[in-house]
């Protein structure tokens, strides 16, 4: 039953880290330069900033998942993520908001798709393709609307009442409850046995077991199908 | 352009990469994954080429092309490294993939605006021009089969 849980909390997971990273000025860049005195632009600057730190951390956070696994990694980046977003959050300069959105490049760097993949890959080996995909839509649902993602939506309510902060400060705490993931509590033994019996569960993938479905079958029942057998 | 527009063409560009995920789920899984990038390439000059052809009538094709386009690439991203590679040392092949694509996004929105400023057209071309490159270069990536 675990495995069926790996897609959906790695989805979750990074629908979580993209909207405190990627989308979260989107929403909150006006209230955050107006409640410090700084420029919106000064705030996407920061946000180019992280994108650089990501790009030179990315190269480490591949090999760092190659010696200590990919949970390991994306736990990891999850408490980058939650300390950039508490930096933010006791913000009082625009400095300090510059600050915590460069930092928010050290989660970027690991915790986003990359790492994601790379469990999906660790556990699953070539059998990890629909479960890149399961979870790429996972996150994609939370483009929607650019940026006005549910996660920052939560803190659109602050927002409205002019409390960015609130929101920033409850996006860290989704971002470490992820840590709480069910490959946490699983030894590299356990992950390695799970590996096969993935293997010889494949029965819904099986061309033989495929074979009776048509278009005919309602297009919601597909999708939801196919993104249940990509879990498993 | 209004910021209802943007709202708009953003929600949309959005709904396209979903749809565009679930295609390949649904659709494109038995398929080689080539197939995927080589659609994702194509779809952004698509979308730009029929905004630019008729004048801006067409101008709401651009946010569901780049949409449908940035949702296959995505996953191609992840499930091309894979299929060429295997799935050995799968997480320092992807990041190799990923650290050129981080540098240039930390300068593309800049750069992009730089354009945009100069004309909407040069910028869709420009940006075209990127997709467009990039299918040449699938071409030696033979299918491991």
């Amino acid at each position: 039953m675990r495995n069926r849980l790996l897609v959906p909390t790695l989805g979750l997971g990074q629908m979580v880290a993209f909207a405190s990273s990627y989308y979260l000025l989107g929403i909150l860049a006006d209230p955050m330069a107006r409640t410090t005195g700084g420029q919106p632009a000064g705030l996407f600057a920061a946000l180019s900033a992280a994108f650089l730190l990501s790009a030179v951390l990315t190269p480490f956070a591949g090999r760092a998942i190659e010696r200590r696994g990919g949970r390991t990694v994306l736990a990891s980046a999850h408490v980058a993520f939650a300390v950039a977003l508490l930096v933010l959050c006791t913000a009082r300069s625009p400095f300090q908001l510059w600050l915590g959105i460069t930092l928010l490049g050290g989660g970027m760097g690991s915790g986003l798709y990359g790492t994601a993949f790379a469990i999906l890959v660790e556990l699953r080996g070539t059998e990890a393709r629909r479960g890149i995909t399961a979870v790429s839509l996972a996150e994609g649902s939370d483009d929607r609307s650019a940026g006005r993602c549910w996660m920052p939506e939560i803190g659109a309510l602050p927002v409205a009442h002019g409390r960015w902060l609130t929101s920033c400060c409850t996006c860290p705490s989704p971002s470490s409850s992820c840590r709480a993931d069910p490959r946490a509590a699983t030894s590299p033994r356990k992950r390695r046995s799970r590996i096969v019996s993935c293997g010889t569960e494949r029965c819904f993938s099986s061309p033989a077991c495929s074979r009776g479905r048509g278009w005919s079958r309602p297009l919601w029942g597909r999708i939801s199908r196919a993104f249940w057998r990509a879990s498993a | 352009m209004t910021s209802t527009d943007a709202a708009w063409a953003a929600g949309l560009m959005a709904t396209s990469a979903i749809v565009a995920r679930v295609f390949d789920l649904v659709v494109l899984h038995k398929s080689h994954p080539l197939t995927t990038v080589r659609l994702a390439c194509l779809l952004h000059p698509a979308g730009a080429l029929a905004a630019l052809a008729t004048a801006g009538k067409a101008v709401v094709l651009l946010p569901i092309g780049q949409g449908l386009g940035n949702g296959l690439l995505s996953v191609a991203s992840g499930v091309l490294p894979l299929q060429i590679y295997g799935p050995d040392r799968y997480a320092v092949r992807q990041a190799m993939v990923l650290t050129p694509a981080r540098y240039l996004q930390a300068v593309a929105p800049a750069a992009f605006a730089l354009a945009l400023d100069t004309s909407v057209a040069l910028a869709l071309v420009l940006s075209s021009a990127v997709c467009l490159a990039m299918l040449p270069l699938t071409l030696g990536l033979t299918p491991r089969t």
